[in-house]
């Protein structure tokens, strides 16, 4: 709409500049109108150039936080770069960009315009802020780029993208309840349940005197004519099943619920508490399983948690927990809903 | 977190959860840069709209000091949109000091427009092929002043005028009618104005148009603005205060202009463009009107029932400037015989009468005397006197005042003849002819009576005062003599007089508060000095017909010259000459009795003056400054007050000052208010004052940081948004952090190497964007 605007009040001008030329012969005239018939081509030749010469570049985003990785609500900033090798310039350069968090599945398109520069192009620094975690892309599609006179614009698909994971921010107002801890299975009621002892061996070794008889390796025992144990995992640990449903009735909610299970394995960890946390995967239809001993692992967790998918049934991982994971006796069941995020310790039953 | 509503609503949501932040748009950098390139280009649009004009006319003026003049006020224009506050008070005081200069100058400026609109109308006359008249009185002769501080008036409003239409909103189209609305006389007169401003108006136009298309003319860094693509309220992007990329465009597009013009040119040159060139039919039709138009004004449009070449049958002071129309108002043939006017008589007012300022006309018995001359010379005549001479006129009244005789002097007999004309018989009084009208050729009646004596009180004081300041006489030829030198001295010719005001008398204002006019004017007051010199004086209107008027008559052939001619002739045998007698020829003149010559013409309207005296400018500026008095009379026809000059250079030059000054105290007050600390203070007070400036101007670039008010965290943030800065990241941000608190807080004073460490980390730290 804007080009036509512009072309017919270009048309106008040259029709009036026309009819006064006619009317008065004027050499003035005469020299504004052979500059309005050569000025399109001029315009749109260059504008052809500087297209044809003209790339783009994403170098993904900063934190202005100086921080590693980017934190909900907090400004980051991303740059791109518009690169020109030719001396043309353009006033009006349209960038249309594609921004989305894929986890919250949410899209969004937003055109900025910014000028070229002859030889330098322009360096964008876009300032954003995520409202929610989850991994946010930028991309940039394709530039418009308008001639001198504006009658045209020029198009060139650029297709580049750039991503950056949003981890959630800690709550710091939240407390662990000790119920909670205690709601973690322990060693032996594990071994008493089943029969068997399902502690995790992190090693074998030689036996020492007042090591538990029940944990002599007799089949190495026995090759190696040895007394050779299994070294568990401390058996007296607590360890405590962090779940987070991947359910999605409002992105608000459920960031809550993210926010809510993020900041309770951290917390945990502050604890000095072992800590397991775990999603259903609609993706392999399967449960992913971290061990988080230090604040790293459950960032590293969380990121990866961001590649699944949101699904639409509210229990659907705690329904399925029950036949893939019967093990595991009880875990916390962190859960977004209508009413708002619900923390609760379920019974595996 | 999360950002509270209100804080959201300012942000741009870019998709669900992620938002462009409002940090985007505070920035304002390089604002004023742009502001003084959208002042460039109101002034090239400006002044090369001036210049074409003023160059098309081959006006001469001042072109240094107009162009220095525009140049600074365009930038002084576009530089009040700064800010908001600048804006409405700079203009309310720009305006105010314009209308006091404007006030001071008035005089100066009406005469630069004057002699603008002259100059125009000679040309125009020159092109439509007619007789111009000078439409309007210069009060100051000096053209190159008074045109220069015309154009100087003209530019600096035009500069108003367009900086609102250009800083803001880029509006060419506007800006194009406002530079070409007048630009079309020239234009339509087919004369060229020089190349150098044709280029300035080209490279303002094509500069706007780009920028207009770029839509890159904004005080802001960044706007929203619509795009039909999205929703109403969702919007685009746009970064529109790029100085850089503007003047780059610029350079880039004057650099086209300039070879496509050079192009063309040499393609088509001016000078060869209307060679053999005729206007077409549309032009045709419109040539009458506009002439007319631009010789004459709207009134040459309209039937004006007024005078005749400003007579009008004795009635005064209500025409403010002759308009003449140039018609033939008369079809007089005649046999010349001297070198000597001939006056056609028709109007002759005995009685004065003030205050209705018109002369009552003769009535029969009043209106004595020639006809007793004219049977005087008629039996000189007759009995072959030196000198004498008998002569027959065609008189036709075409355009004249209806049912008026138009007769000469001595006339002896009329008759009416086919095809409208009037034939007279008169006897001419040539030079040398001595006849003497004896006073029985009056009878009873006498030559005249005591109304041709008579001076009313109400213009008794000021004749008198009159006369005496033309001096002493012995003799009427004396006084005649010295009333025409005191007239040709004294009070200028013009035929833009003014009205007189109501509720004055005519002569009485002429002669004290108006002291110019045109031959009415010396006429009225000469028939009562005459009267206050016991002299008998009538006055009267007609037309005069001058001896070049005569020899560009067309020759009538069917005529013998002795039937219309005998007797002494100066000329010697002439023949019949047909000649157009038009309102140009309207005139006014004295007729005053002796007892010698009886009634005769005194004619003492002094010549126009239309020599033209140019000085140029320095030398008048110099003349002023240096209070030089002696001027040669010649120099100045008009007199204008003897301080005017003075007053409005050094008006001019104080308005220029003042604005300038208030440009640079408006920007830099605070920065003297810094420097002024700066210097006085100490090594400590210098880095407080130092980085409380860096401080300030990264607060303006990102105003989100304000908050912070302490040393140490403020350099944390300075830090933080200089993270990707590798030179900033070289410091030690808890070492600035001392060297600052112990600058601002201790009494212990900081080392110059420190001073140079937290000095150099400021110029290597800015808020990126």
């Amino acid at each position: 709409m804007e080009i036509i605007v512009r072309v017919i009040g270009y048309i106008v001008l040259i029709a009036i500049d026309v009819g006064c030329y006619l009317f008065f012969h004027s050499h003035f005239l005469f020299v504004t109108l052979m500059l309005l018939a050569i000025a399109p081509v001029i315009s749109v030749t260059a504008a052809a150039v500087l297209r044809s010469k003209l790339s783009v570049e994403l170098n993904g985003a900063v934190s202005l936080a100086n921080q590693e990785g980017f934190k909900q609500g907090e400004e980051m900033l991303v740059r791109i770069k518009i690169k020109n090798p030719t001396f043309l310039t353009c006033l009006d350069c349209k960038l249309e960009l594609t921004i989305e968090n894929e986890f919250f599945e949410t899209k969004g398109e937003q055109t900025i315009s910014v000028p070229v520069r002859a030889f330098k192009g322009f360096l964008l620094d876009i300032p954003i802020v995520s409202e929610y975690s989850g991994i946010v892309s930028i991309e940039v599609k394709r530039v418009l780029i308008k001639d001198f006179i504006g009658i045209c614009f020029l198009k060139k698909k650029i297709n580049k993208k750039s991503e950056f994971m949003v981890l959630p921010n800690i709550k710091t107002q939240m407390e662990i309840n000790r119920n909670i801890v205690s709601a973690g299975t322990t060693e032996n009621e594990e071994s008493t349940k089943k029969g068997s002892d399902y502690s995790e061996v992190s090693d074998i070794r030689e036996y020492i005197p007042g090591d538990v008889l029940n944990n002599i390796h007799w089949k190495l025992t026995a090759k190696k004519d040895e007394l050779m144990v299994k070294d568990r995992t401390s058996m007296t640990d607590e360890k405590i099943v962090v779940f987070l449903e991947l359910y999605n009735p409002s992105y608000m909610i459920f960031d809550n619920a993210i926010s809510t299970a993020y900041s309770l394995v951290h917390k945990l960890v502050d604890e000095k508490m072992s800590v397991e946390f775990m999603y259903f995967s609609k993706k392999g239809y399967d449960f992913k399983r971290y061990k988080i001993d230090y604040h790293a692992q459950a960032d590293e967790a969380f990121s990866k948690m961001f590649f699944e998918k949101t699904y639409d049934r509210p229990d659907e991982g705690a329904s399925n927990m029950r036949s893939i994971h019967p093990e595991i006796l009880r875990y916390i069941h962190v859960a977004a809903s209508m009413g708002g995020v619900n923390v609760v310790v379920k019974e595996n039953v | 977190m999360a950002k509270n509503k209100q804080e959201k609503n300012e942000n741009i949501e870019l998709c669900n959860g992620v938002w462009l932040t409002n940090s985007f748009f505070e920035k304002k950098e390089n604002r004023i840069f742009m502001l003084l390139l959208k002042g460039f280009l109101v002034y090239l649009l400006t002044m090369g709209s001036i210049g074409f004009y003023l160059s098309s006319f081959n006006i001469a003026y001042n072109f240094l000091l107009v162009n220095a003049v525009i140049f600074v006020t365009a930038f002084l224009c576009a530089g009040l949109y700064y800010r908001l506050l600048t804006e409405n008070l700079g203009y309310l005081i720009l305006l105010s000091l314009f209308g006091l200069l404007v006030l001071k100058l008035k005089i100066v400026i009406n005469s630069g427009f004057y002699a603008i609109v002259n100059i125009t109308v000679d040309e125009a006359a020159r092109y439509f092929g007619v007789n111009a008249q000078k439409l309007y009185t210069e009060q100051i002769e000096n053209r190159y002043l008074t045109v220069t501080m015309a154009a100087i008036f003209i530019g600096v409003v035009m500069n108003i005028l367009l900086n609102v239409y250009i800083s803001r909103r880029m509006q060419y189209m506007t800006a194009i009618f406002i530079t070409m609305f007048l630009n079309f006389v020239p234009i339509y007169l087919e004369v060229n104005p020089d190349i150098i401003f044709v280029l300035m108006l080209l490279f303002g136009y094509a500069i706007a148009i780009v920028l207009k298309a770029g839509k890159h003319y904004s005080p802001q860094i960044a706007v929203n603005r619509n795009n039909r693509k999205y929703e109403k309220k969702k919007k685009e992007i746009a970064y529109v205060n790029d100085i850089k990329s503007v003047i780059e465009t610029s350079i880039i597009i004057v650099a086209i202009v300039l070879v496509a013009v050079s192009s063309i040119l040499r393609l088509s040159p001016q000078e060869t463009f209307n060679q053999n060139y005729t206007p077409n039919k549309y032009k045709q039709v419109t040539m009458a009107a506009v002439g007319t138009f631009l010789v004459d004004g709207w009134q040459g449009f309209f039937d004006v029932k007024n005078s005749v070449g400003g007579m009008d049958r004795g009635q005064l002071g209500n025409v403010s400037s002759v308009k003449l129309d140039h018609m033939t108002d008369l079809v007089v043939q005649l046999t010349p015989y001297d070198y000597e006017p001939v006056y056609l008589r028709q109007f002759v007012g005995v009685e004065y009468v003030p205050y209705e300022n018109r002369w009552e006309k003769a009535n029969v018995v009043e209106d004595k005397g020639l006809v007793q001359e004219s049977n005087a010379l008629k039996h000189a005549y007759e009995n072959n006197a030196a000198k004498s001479a008998k002569a027959k006129m065609y008189v036709k009244n075409v355009g004249g005042i209806p049912n008026e005789d138009y007769i000469p002097y001595y006339t002896n007999e009329k008759s009416q003849e086919d095809m409208g004309y009037t034939e007279i018989v008169f006897y001419p009084r040539i030079e040398g002819n001595d006849t003497k009208v004896d006073e029985h050729y009056y009878g009873e009646i006498g030559p005249y009576s005591y109304k041709d004596l008579y001076i009313h009180p109400e213009n008794e004081e000021v004749i008198k005062d009159f006369v005496k300041e033309i001096g002493e006489t012995k003799t009427e030829e004396d006084f005649t003599k010295a009333l025409k030198d005191y007239y040709q001295q004294n009070i200028p010719y013009t035929v833009s007089p003014g009205k007189i005001p109501k509720q004055e008398d005519f002569v009485n204002y002429f002669l004290t508060d108006g002291r110019k006019g045109y031959c009415s004017y010396f006429a009225s007051a000469a028939v009562l000095a005459y009267r206050a010199k016991g002299i008998p004086a009538r006055y009267v209107e007609g037309y005069r017909i001058d001896y070049d008027q005569i020899l560009m008559g067309d020759l009538v052939d069917e005529t013998k010259y002795e039937d219309m001619y005998d007797g002494y002739s100066e000329l010697g045998k002439t023949a019949l000459i047909k000649v157009n007698v038009s309102d140009a020829d309207a005139h006014a003149w004295v007729e005053i009795y002796n007892e010698n010559l009886g009634w005769h013409v005194v004619d003492v309207t002094p010549s126009g003056g239309d020599e033209e005296y140019v000085e140029d400018f320095w030398s008048a500026f110099d003349r002023i400054i240096n209070e030089d008095d002696t001027q040669d009379a010649t120099q100045n026809v008009f007199q204008i007050p003897d301080n005017i000059i003075e007053k409005s250079t050094i008006a001019i030059v104080m308005f220029i000052a003042g604005l300038i000054a208030i440009g640079i105290v408006a920007l830099g007050r605070d920065y003297y208010i810094f420097a002024y600390k700066y210097l006085r203070g100490d090594i400590n007070e210098k880095l407080v004052l130092l980085f409380g400036r860096h401080w300030k101007k990264q607060c303006r670039r990102n105003k989100q940081i304000m908050d912070k008010v302490n040393y140490r965290d403020q350099v944390e943030i300075l830090f933080r948004y200089n993270s990707v800065n590798e030179k900033n990241m070289s410091y030690n941000k808890d070492i600035i952090t001392e060297i600052l608190e112990k600058a601002g807080f201790s009494n212990e004073k900081i080392s110059q190497s420190d001073f140079n460490m937290v000095k150099n980390w400021m110029s290597n730290n800015k808020i990126i964007h």
